[in-house]
């Protein structure tokens, strides 16, 4: 299949890799957004919630390794009140980030995500230190087009056409949990303990040198027996954590370089909020979380169009009930 | 195709059953611990130090209150959920009932005090417990909750959840 006729609008100055590189292009955009923007904190939350990478339209396979580096800065109390740590505190997470994704069919692709996870936290000057898996995710795609939607020019309303993605990813708990007999405080957690199904929908739509996307999530935490936490054996009973809904907004502005390689900046706002926790099926009003954030991010990709090199920065703006963080990430992707 | 595929699961699987040390099927049977926890024990005398650096003992709180709720915090976000709900939620219906956070990782008694007053605590003692006396003799952890009553017996000891654990042994003393 030529790239060349899968796009609305074929401009002849530009080489056929080039139209190659809008559906990469588009999917660099996503990937961007939905996975830098959505990850948070790991220690008190848990592991990191992307929906993974996101394939390009035209290829097969592509393999991700990002890092990530997590610094807390007090948090924000239930009523929404920004605190400060205790004295002599300094919470670092940092996480080394290993997606793959692979295309099923023309219309189909899934993708696992595998965290590692270093927390080096000083904690009312009581140092830990604990590394491990963070909580994997297994994903699954449907792109709900045939062709790339990205144009060049507004023509008519088949030119408005967006790209739209439906995609449902489990959360495996394989991170170190507050339930677990290897952590004595949620400062220490590398993963939430639960497994999760998260339903997935992305709308994009660029017309060059813009771009813009919505994500929206709904996950529903599946309940689990607990018979620990935090090292302590407890008269076991089922714990259920809310269920949360994610949305990010995005846009983009991407230069065309003279060497035909693409230089794009992405800025977004997410928001989080997961519902209060029950146990034994009684609603805890203590639990529950609310966060927003503001990102940046930087990608190039090669002029062959088989290599990004990306640099994000978030930075939580508001919350309830969670800590205050900033995310830097930078990260290489490889798609053939 | 499913060459890759199946090369793509085994890597996945490979990830966790090696790096996984976590229980990805979890039970709710019950955990035999050697760990103490005192419930039904009459307990110690304990003496402590409050956060205005005075002394104080568990007989004197229990002289003027029918029992005491001690919850161990490290005013984490977590933590000062459970404060809050117990500020708005359960003190309020138990006025006899003397409520002590117990600061168990500031280390020194400013420290506790710094923290108190930064998380708006300071209508609530607050214990600091320095040398990690109360942490080890509970077995305490983040969010233990423990209820003495006034014939210094232990009536609960276990995390703090939704409140209404707490609620029903006060109700029932």
């Amino acid at each position: 299949m030529n790239p060349t006729q899968q796009v609305d609008m074929p401009t002849p100055e530009v080489s056929a890799n080039h139209w190659y590189g809008v559906g990469l292009f588009f999917a660099l955009f996503i990937f961007l957004t939905s996975s830098s923007s959505i990850t948070y904190a790991a220690s008190c939350c848990g592991g990191g919630a992307s929906s993974g990478i996101i394939l390009p339209k035209f290829n097969n396979q592509m393999w991700d390794v990002s890092v990530s580096h997590e610094r807390y800065d007090g948090a924000w109390t239930k009523e929404g009140v920004y605190q400060d740590d205790p004295a002599d505190s300094d919470l670092l997470q940092r996480r080394l980030d290993f997606s793959y994704a692979y295309r099923l069919a023309d219309q189909w692709q899934i993708n696992v995500g595998l965290p590692l996870v270093d927390n080096q936290n000083k904690y009312s000057g009581d140092n830990s230190s604990v590394q491990g898996l963070g909580d994997m995710q297994l994903s699954i795609w449907y792109e709900a087009f045939n062709k790339v939607t990205c144009v060049y020019k507004i023509n008519g309303w088949e030119s408005l056409k967006p790209s739209i993605y439906f995609g449902t990813s489990l959360t495996i708990p394989t991170g170190i949990s507050p339930y677990s007999d290897r952590v004595d405080s949620s400062t220490d957690i590398t993963g939430l303990g639960f497994y999760r199904l998260d339903a997935n929908m992305i709308i994009e739509k660029t017309v060059y040198p813009y771009s813009i996307s919505w994500q929206g999530k709904y996950g529903y935490t599946f309940e689990r027996p607990v018979n620990q936490e935090y090292e302590k054996p407890v008269e076991p009973y089922n714990k259920k954590l809310g269920d949360r809904t994610a949305s990010i907004f995005s846009a983009a502005y991407t230069w065309f370089l003279p060497n035909l390689s693409m230089l794009s900046l992405t800025a977004n706002h997410s928001t989080l909020k997961e519902q209060s926790a029950q146990y034994d099926g009684i609603t805890d009003t203590s639990s529950g979380l609310e966060k927003t954030t503001l990102g940046l991010s930087l990608a190039y990709s090669s002029a062959v169009r088989d290599w990004i090199f990306k640099l994000g920065v978030n930075q939580a703006q508001d919350g309830e009930n969670i800590p205050k963080t900033q995310i830097i990430n930078m990260g290489i992707s490889h798609v053939y | 195709m499913f060459t890759n595929l199946q090369r793509l699961l085994f890597i996945f699987c490979f990830f966790i059953v090696v790096g996984c040390q976590e229980d990805l099927m979890p039970s709710n049977d019950p955990i035999e611990s050697t760990q103490a926890t005192r419930v039904g024990e009459v307990v110690n005398d304990v003496n402590f130090t409050l956060s205005d650096g005075t002394n104080s003992m568990l007989s004197e709180q229990l002289t003027t209150h029918d029992a005491v709720v001690l919850y161990f915090t490290m005013w984490c976000p977590v933590c000062d959920g459970h404060m809050s709900h117990i500020r708005t939620q359960i003190k309020p219906r138990y006025n006899n009932v003397q409520f002590i956070f117990v600061d168990y990782i500031s280390g020194q008694v400013s420290n506790t005090l710094g923290s108190q007053e930064s998380f708006g605590y300071t209508d609530f003692p607050v214990i600091a417990d320095t040398d990690d006396a109360l942490e080890h003799y509970f077995n305490g952890t983040m969010a233990t909750t423990i209820i003495i009553d006034k014939n210094f017996i232990v009536k609960l000891n276990g995390l703090f959840k939704t409140g209404n654990e707490v609620s029903e042994v006060l109700n029932q003393l």
